[in-house]
C-alpha cells in the first residue's frame, strides 16, 4: 500500500494559492503606500494652506481694512472741511454785513481805553 | 476517473481560495485608501479651520491697529482743521484791525483825538512813574493840537495824586509768626490791621520794634509828592497810525501806548466786540483752541 504523493495536483494548488497571497499582499502594500501618499498630499495641502493662503489671505483682508479706513478718514475730512468752510463762509459774510457797527464799536472801545 | 475528479476539486477549490484572497485584499485595500481619504479630509478641514482661526485672529489684531491709527488721524484731522480755522478767524480779525487802523486816520482829524493822545502820554508817563521821562510821541500826531507846557503839569500831578497801594509786604527771615500770618491772611485783615501798630521781635538780638502799615504808606506818598518829575518830549517814527511811547532816559521800564500796542493788549476785548455783534445766539467764535 504504497501512499502515492500527491505532489502533481496539489502542488500546483498551493503554488495558486500562494501567488494569490502575495498578488493579495503587493495589493495591500499598494494600497498603503497610496494611502500614505494621500495623507501625506494632505499633510502638504495644509501646510501650503497654512504658509501661503493664510497669509494671502490675512494681507488681503487687512489691505481692505486699510482702504476702508482711509475711505472713512477721507470722507471725515471732507465732511468737516467743508462744514468749516461753511462756518467761516458764514461768519465772513455776518462780519461783512456788520463791518460798519464792528469797525465804529472797536473805535468806541479804543478812544475810551484813552479817557 | 475519480483520479481526475478529486484534480479537478482541488484546482477549483483552490482558484475559489485565490480569488477570495485576492477579493479580501481588494477589499481590504479599498478600506486603507477610503481611510486615508478620511483621514486626509480630516487634515484638510482641521488646517481649514485653523487657517480660519489665524486669519481672525490676526486680522482682528491690524483691525484694532488700524482702529487706533484712524483715532489718532482723526485728532490729526480734528487739529489741522483747527488750525486752519484759527488761521482763517486771525485773518478775520486782522482784515478789521487794519480797517480800524485806516480809520483812526480819520479819527485823528477830530477834536476828540487831541484828548485821547493826551490821555495815552499821561497814562504811559503814570505806569512808567519815574522822575525822568521821555515821551516819544509819533510824527504823525506832530499836528495834534496839544498843549505842551500843559502836559507836563498835568504829569507832575498825575504822578504826583499817586496813591500808594500796599500789596505785599515781603517777609524777611526775621519775620515774626504774628505779622506772616497778618500779612499773609490778605488785603482784607491789612486794611484792618492798618491803624494798628505791630510788634516786631527780632529772632537775633531780642529787641522789640513797632511797625504802623498806615505810616509807612503815609511816608512813602509824602516821599513820591517832594518829587520833581522832568519830562522829555520827542517826535519821531514810532507807529504806523499814531500814539506814543513813555520811557525812563535808560530805556530799561517802557510803556508802549501806541495804538498798534493798544489794539494788540485789547485783541481779547475786540474779539469780543466782534463776536457780540454778529454771534447773538450762535454761541462762541474759535478765536483760540480750547
Amino acid at each position: 500500500m504504497n501512499k502515492k504523493p500527491i505532489t502533481g495536483g496539489l502542488k500546483p494548488t498551493l503554488l495558486t494559492i500562494l501567488e494569490a497571497e502575495r498578488e493579495a499582499e503587493t495589493i495591500i502594500e499598494n494600497a498603503k503606500r497610496q494611502a500614505e501618499e494621500i495623507i501625506n498630499k494632505a499633510k502638504k495641502d495644509a501646510e501650503e494652506m497654512i504658509n501661503k493662503e493664510v497669509k494671502v489671505e490675512i494681507y488681503k483682508k487687512i489691505d481692505i481694512l486699510k482702504k476702508e479706513s482711509e475711505h472713512r478718514l477721507r470722507e471725515y475730512e471732507n465732511e468737516e472741511l467743508e462744514r468749516n468752510y461753511a462756518f467761516i463762509k458764514k461768519i465772513s459774510k455776518m462780519i461783512e454785513d456788520n463791518k460798519e457797527n464792528i469797525i465804529n464799536e472797536i473805535i468806541r472801545a479804543v478812544l475810551k481805553h484813552g479817557k | 476517473m475519480a483520479s481526475k475528479t478529486i484534480k479537478k476539486g482541488v484546482f477549483g477549490d483552490s482558484k475559489n481560495i485565490s480569488n477570495k484572497i485576492i477579493l479580501e485584499a481588494e477589499r481590504e485595500a479599498e478600506t486603507i485608501i477610503e481611510n486615508a481619504k478620511r483621514q486626509a479630509e480630516e487634515i484638510i478641514n482641521k488646517a481649514k479651520k485653523d487657517a480660519e482661526e489665524m486669519i481672525n485672529k490676526e486680522v482682528k489684531v491690524a483691525y484694532e491697529t488700524i482702529k487706533m491709527e484712524e483715532k489718532r488721524r482723526i485728532t490729526e484731522i480734528n487739529l489741522k482743521i483747527r488750525e486752519m480755522m484759527l488761521h482763517e478767524m486771525e485773518r478775520i480779525f486782522n482784515e478789521i484791525l487794519n480797517e480800524v487802523k485806516k480809520r483812526f486816520h480819520e479819527v485823528k482829524k477830530t477834536a476828540a483825538y487831541a484828548s485821547f493822545l493826551q490821555e495815552l502820554i499821561l497814562e504811559g508817563c503814570e505806569a512808567v512813574g519815574s522822575e525822568k521821562l521821555i515821551i516819544k510821541i509819533d510824527s504823525k500826531d506832530k499836528d495834534v493840537n496839544i498843549n505842551i507846557e500843559e502836559l507836563k503839569k498835568m504829569i507832575e500831578e498825575r504822578i504826583r495824586e499817586r496813591k500808594v497801594e500796599i500789596e505785599s509786604i515781603q517777609i524777611s527771615p526775621l519775620a515774626t509768626e504774628d505779622l506772616f500770618e497778618f500779612v499773609s491772611s490778605g488785603i482784607e485783615s491789612l486794611e484792618e490791621g492798618m491803624a494798628k501798630p505791630l510788634k516786631i521781635k527780632c529772632p537775633f538780638c531780642d529787641s522789640e520794634f513797632n511797625i504802623n502799615i498806615e505810616e509807612l504808606k503815609n511816608m512813602i506818598e509824602e516821599r513820591i509828592r517832594e518829587r520833581k518829575v522832568e519830562v522829555s518830549i520827542i517826535f519821531d517814527n514810532i507807529s504806523e497810525v499814531g500814539g506814543v511811547l513813555v520811557s525812563t532816559p535808560d530805556g530799561n521800564i517802557v510803556y508802549d501806548n501806541t495804538l498798534e500796542a493798544i489794539l494788540e493788549r485789547n485783541a481779547s476785548e475786540i474779539k469780543k466786540i466782534i463776536t457780540r455783534s454778529i454771534s447773538e445766539g450762535e454761541g462762541e467764535l474759535p478765536w483760540a483752541l480750547h
